[in-house]
């Protein structure tokens, strides 16, 4: 598309899964295996056009749970690797999601969410996945999962999504929704100055000195690429620093509490919010995703009448940033949490806030978004 | 300083293309603007529709909720859309396709865009004729800003004819 040029960045009018196709290239992204599906279909065929050209690789599996393994392949012999998916694909990809976990393959999933269960609403708005992305695959593990809410948070969170894969070696999830997804807006691209990219730590050991989970240096081993003289053994099994498997009780605990506490010790890298005229708030709306943009507008208009109204909005909602929440939960009177399922991250909401008064829920499934007038009447509810 | 415009008809005729252009046209005019589209099973013949925000400032909600402006080319889409349009909004309607109802607080403009696309000699550019005529008429972005797009976003051949779609709409008077 034809870009202007405004203060030395391009200006471009892209919709949301072009922003995150052209973003995932700005981070280095080499490789996208994947499985067209509605509303995420615009990220995988503008990179099926796009890589080629840079030399990249994209590859068309026969579904969703193979386009996982071909992106957990990928980022094992080095490449930045990326899938896009929506609700019943981000299903099936579960179970390679845990291999993925579990080897420690760096990557990044980007589900646009539509409306479910099963095959929903394919062509709508929903943020019914959100306890999936933390629940989804069994096993306990460490999950980063980040939700911006404008076309340029999109950008930049893309590219810190590939940034915390390859840090934390693990994959890392990208959740949009339909509306984002499929809004064009107008965005300046931040030139490559502007932001950071992080590379993986590679081994500088000698091939045969090589252990791939070896955790003496870091909480995050260094990861040798695939055919490079560096052989080792990949499992899903419970493994020790070898790779090789075990079920030796205390390296299974240790290693398992690794992998936790390489996210959880490192939360002043990984969470991200935005505060919204929290300072003086007596009312608290927390929310993520397209629905922030509905109660940024609420907010504004429960200000215009008075009322001392925030916003907690998580753009990294996983790991969920408990320490804001318990701030603000103590100082509020009452919180709203719109989003557009039945109800999801309000637990997490009531888990962490404590708040003396009520929480309550602005919640629509159906496709259609929330409106700023839903959002308004309830804080006008607590207020 | 936020305006909203409701383009709708039925598939085939443009509709989405004519936001795009909108929000694209915006976007040339130096504005924030984010252009979002009826997304689903329409195919040709039945109703659809694009909606565009454009505004001074950052753009908080980016969906259409009561336009301030209506660019209706269908008489299914002008029944279901019209009693949404803001107090105070414009609507232009294809006046080939839709019979208009008297709506108080709406200014209407019957606009002959099929008609006039057919003079000039293709009928499928009335989506253009109908955004040339609301950007004459509302001046949120400017004909240069409007033609400049549609060179960039069509394909070398429709570059006259578009032309003529444009400077059909600017010099429709109602």
């Amino acid at each position: 598309m034809p870009d202007n040029t405004k203060n030395g960045r391009k200006v471009v009018f892209w919709p949301g899964n072009i922003v995150v196709a052209e973003a995932a290239l700005a981070a280095g992204c080499n490789f996208f295996g994947g499985y067209p599906i509605t509303p995420s279909s615009e990220v995988a065929h503008h990179m099926s056009h796009r890589l080629p050209m840079i030399g990249g690789k994209f590859i068309q599996m026969e579904d969703e749970i193979a386009a996982m393994g071909a992106v957990i392949g990928a980022a094992l012999a080095g490449d930045k690797a990326m899938t896009a998916t929506s609700g019943p694909g981000f299903s099936l990809k579960q179970e390679n999601i845990g291999y993925a976990c579990m080897v420690e393959a760096p990557c990044v999933v980007v589900n646009v969410m539509r409306g479910g269960p099963s095959t929903g609403l394919p062509t709508a708005l929903g943020q019914s996945d959100i306890m999936q992305a933390r629940w989804g695959t069994h096993g306990d593990r460490a999950v980063i999962t980040l939700t911006p809410s404008y076309l340029d948070e999109v950008y930049s969170e893309t590219i810190r999504a590939f940034n915390l894969a390859e840090r934390f070696r693990m994959p890392v999830f990208l959740f949009l929704d339909e509306v984002i997804g499929h809004l064009a807006e107008r965005l300046e691209i931040p030139d490559p100055s502007e932001y950071e990219i992080i590379d993986r730590v590679r081994p500088t050991c000698p091939p045969e000195d090589y252990l791939p989970y070896d955790s003496t240096e870091s909480d995050v081993p260094p990861l040798a690429d695939y055919f490079t003289g560096y052989r080792y053994h990949t499992t899903g099994l419970n493994h020790d620093a070898s790779g090789f498997p075990t079920t030796n009780p205390g390296l299974v605990q240790s290693e398992e509490l690794r992998m936790m506490n390489k996210v959880y010790d490192h939360l002043d890298e990984i969470e991200s919010y935005e505060e919204v005229m929290t300072d003086d708030a007596e009312i608290l709306v927390v929310t993520f995703g397209s629905t922030a943009r509905a109660a940024s507008v609420a907010i504004n208009d429960a200000r215009a009448k008075g009322i001392k109204v925030g916003m907690l909005r998580p753009i990294t909602i996983w790991p969920f940033p408990e320490k804001i929440m318990r701030e603000l939960g103590k100082r509020v009177k009452g919180i709203v949490v719109p989003e557009a399922n039945l109800g999801q991250i309000i637990f997490e909401v009531e888990r962490v806030a404590k708040c003396d008064g009520p929480v309550v829920g602005v919640q629509k499934v159906g496709g259609v978004p929330i409106y700023p007038d839903e959002i308004l009447s309830k804080i006008e509810e607590l207020a | 300083m936020r305006t909203e415009l409701l383009f709708c008809g039925f598939g085939g005729q443009g509709i989405i293309f004519a936001g795009k252009i909108m929000g694209q046209a915006g976007v040339a005019a130096k504005l924030e603007t984010a252009q979002s589209a009826s997304y689903g099973s329409e195919a040709r013949g039945s109703a659809c529709h694009a909606g565009v925000v454009v505004s001074t400032e950052q753009i908080g909600y980016p969906k259409v909720t009561k336009p301030d402006i209506l660019v209706a080319m269908s008489q299914e889409a002008y029944d279901k859309f019209i009693n949404t349009v803001k107090s105070g909004g414009t609507v232009f309607y294809d006046s080939h396709l839709v019979n208009a109802t008297e709506t108080e607080g709406v200014v209407q403009n019957a606009i002959p865009a099929t008609s006039l696309a057919t003079d000039i000699g293709r009928r499928g550019v009335a989506n253009v004729v109908m955004l040339s005529a609301m950007v004459a008429s509302s001046g949120i972005v400017s004909k240069d800003n409007l033609q400049d797009t549609l060179d960039e976003q069509s394909p070398p051949a429709f570059k006259e004819i578009n032309g003529n779609a444009v400077d059909a709409g600017f010099g429709f008077k109602g």
